[in-house]
């Protein structure tokens, strides 16, 4: 029905044309039509990608490092370590970027990350099916995520404060459940476990396939479906999504939810590679998934970012961590030059972003 | 197709009483904390016709407007839609019943592309559930249609709106609303970003709706738009209807008047005769 109301109204609207001011869709039209054509060219719409960046960024330093490294770093086993780092705070910062497109903020995923494997763990230790294990601890995520929402919303704070309180939290509950004790899974291991994070061939860990995976599907819900599309409008200006008849409220808490639902998976993931798991574990991911996001082009303020960028913001971090290693630099220079490229890949966003489209804003 | 409206624009006024309102607000009250933002405010608009609320700044306008778009609930009052009682929670009611808004504060998604806003909240989608497909292909090929037709330049419909000057966004919230309004479009205030040859567009795009039945509420502050477009003025002072008068039939002078307050006293009566609420009032 609103479909045939929209062609009633295109027709009225067609029929406006004519009827403006003179002058109008002349040479102006003409020019408008050509740059039009333009600055839809190939070259021009890779370059306008805000990651595009971010990846040569990401492939110059795996050139250097491979060369620094007298060939170690670029090697299978190492790409089969990184990998495997990677995907354990790549799947965490799945649901940190999805939830920083949609404005928010989740710095309780590390603590929502090992409190869930820890459950995990504990029940697997105690004979319960590793399937009945996973559901619980992905439950427990995934309510984390929802309580961060529901707070959120209704109490209608920051959800930087939020999910700081639910860090300290989680962290405390945390400890006072396993006593800061480490949980091991004595073999044999469940097959569930190998599915999660066991070898896969010889270099390989199954958990990259997770994590590929995982981006790929959420990928695809960003950007092609409705939920994707709210998550951005919702991020991107609130009371404009509000005005647009968004269920803001619900989309919010959805984005919440599935950030929380990620870190469990996560959690369950090292488990799986570890085959134990502590409460130290996963105690930095927060702020690392924050800033592979950031480093991937997600905007601080919501409303931007992509899940290429998730990766590969993830992947330089990852990539860091070992290639100084390699490189023979000590590896207390990792959170150092974090830092140091945070900033830059932000300047560099932001730069680049004003140098391609600003220019003809 | 084409409703046949007046040629030239002009109203019979006389033709536009006999005709029932298709909207209108009956006694509404809105307070914020102690500011009395509206007060017994009753608004008729008929379809066929443009309406035009003034005030100065903090009369209320925005107030009144945001009601009758269901962003905010009144304190009190009723809203009808073609005589039938309607209760709005929420602008997605509004917009199903084909009322459609450009609030003051410019309301795009600033990162999403020109056609994802113009469908923002009623995405055209393939399949079910919460993974319905945006057909993203229709959606751009509808919204340069909807953009063309309006005389609209914008470079580039895929491009963020972020990246277009205010007065296209200006055009893109416009548009959105001219394209989905079936039955009463609201504007707060729609040109204050645009220039000249923008402002002539969208005014004549009003009275191309006007013409096609829609009832057109519009709150500006620009009086010789008001007189160039309206047919009805609603006056309104620190959240009270303080006159109401057929454009024709009054002057940019008793206007400032009104809005002022230099006319004191009470609720003045229009001058085509009619009381501000009856008439209206059931
Ligand atoms: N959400 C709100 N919370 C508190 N006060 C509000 C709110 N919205 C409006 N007001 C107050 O209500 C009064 C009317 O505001 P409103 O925005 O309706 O005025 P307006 O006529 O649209 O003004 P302008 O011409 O400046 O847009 C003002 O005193 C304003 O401060
Ligand atoms: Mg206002």
């Amino acid at each position: 029905m609103t479909a045939a109301q929209a062609g009633t109204n295109q027709q009225v609207l067609a029929g406006a044309g004519p009827a403006g001011p003179p002058g109008q869709g002349g040479p102006a039209g003409a020019a408008a039509r050509t740059s039009r054509l333009g600055s839809s060219s190939l070259a021009f719409r890779i370059l306008r990608q805000r990651e595009t960046g971010i990846v040569l960024v990401g492939l110059l330093m795996f050139v250097v490092f491979s060369v620094l490294s007298n060939g170690t770093f670029d090697s299978v086993e190492n790409w089969g370590g990184i990998t495997s780092t990677a995907a354990e705070l790549g799947i965490v910062t799945i649901g940190v970027a999805l939830l920083m497109i949609c404005g928010e903020f989740d710095l309780s995923v590390g603590a929502n990350f090992s409190f869930a494997a820890l459950v995990m763990a504990t029940m697997i230790q105690d004979h319960y099916p590793p399937g009945a294990a996973l559901v619980v601890a992905l439950a427990i995520g995934a309510g984390i995520g929802l309580l961060n929402g529901l707070v959120t919303v209704t109490l209608d704070i920051p959800s930087f404060i939020t999910t700081l309180g639910a860090f300290f939290l989680w962290t405390g509950v945390t400890l006072i459940v396993t006593g800061g004790e480490t949980v091991t899974i004595l073999p044999p291991t469940p097959a569930l476990l190998n599915v999660l994070g066991g070898m896969l061939g010889s270099q390989i860990r199954s958990e990259l396939l997770w994590w590929l995976g995982l981006a790929v599907v959420v990928g695809v819900v960003l950007q092609r479906t409705v939920t994707g599309n709210w998550f951005f409008a919702v991020g991107g200006k609130r009371l404009a999504a509000v005005e647009a008849g968004v269920p803001v409220t619900r989309t919010r808490v959805l984005a919440f939810v599935i950030c929380g639902l990620f870190a469990a998976f996560a959690g369950a993931v090292q488990l799986g590679h570890l085959d134990s798991m502590s409460a130290s574990f996963g105690t930095t991911y927060q702020l690392e998934a924050i800033a592979a996001s950031v480093v991937g082009g997600c905007a601080l303020m919501g409303g931007r970012g992509s899940m290429l960028g998730a990766v590969v913001g993830t992947l330089i971090l990852a990539m860091l961590d070992s290639g100084l290693i390699l490189s023979g630099v000590s590896p207390y220079w990792y959170e150092a030059v974090v830092g140091v490229i945070l900033v830059a890949a932000v300047a560099m966003h932001t730069r680049v972003g004003q140098l391609v489209s600003g220019a003809g804003a | 197709m084409e409703a046949h409206g007046e040629p030239g624009g002009g109203t019979n006024a006389t033709a536009q009483q006999e005709q029932a309102p298709v909207f209108h607000m009956e006694k509404i009250c809105k307070h914020f904390g102690g500011v009395q933002a509206a007060i017994d405010v009753s608004i008729a608009l008929r379809a066929r016709e443009v309406v035009a609320l003034v005030g100065n700044n903090g009369a209320g306008k925005s107030t009144v407007l945001r009601i009758a778009s269901g962003v905010i609930e009144p304190d009190s009052g009723k809203l009808y839609l073609d005589g039938k009682q309607i209760e709005l929670h929420g602008p997605r009611e509004a917009r199903a019943l084909g009322m459609e808004t450009v609030p003051q504060e410019l309301s795009l998604a600033p990162h999403l592309s020109v056609a994802a806003n113009m469908f923002l909240g009623r995405e055209v989608v393939r399949g079910w559930g919460p993974l319905r497909i945006l057909n993203k292909s229709l959606m751009r090929r509808r919204t340069a249609e909807l953009i063309g037709g309006f005389g609209i330049h914008i470079p580039n419909l895929d491009g963020r709106v972020f990246d277009l000057s205010g007065g296209q966004q200006q055009g893109v919230a416009i548009g959105r609303a001219l394209a989905w309004g079936s039955r009463v479009v609201i504007l707060d205030e729609p040109t204050a970003a645009l220039g000249i040859e923008e402002t002539a567009r969208v005014e004549s795009t009003l009275l191309k709706m006007r013409e096609a039945g829609v009832g057109v509420l519009l709150v500006s502050h620009n009086l010789d738009q008001v007189f160039r477009v309206s047919d009805r003025i609603y006056v309104l002072r620190r959240g009270r209807i303080v006159g109401e008068r057929m454009t024709n039939a009054t002057t940019a002078d008793e206007i400032v008047a009104l809005i002022t307050g230099a006319t004191t006293g009470t609720v003045e009566v229009g001058q085509s005769g009619e009381g501000v609420d009856n008439g209206y009032a059931q």
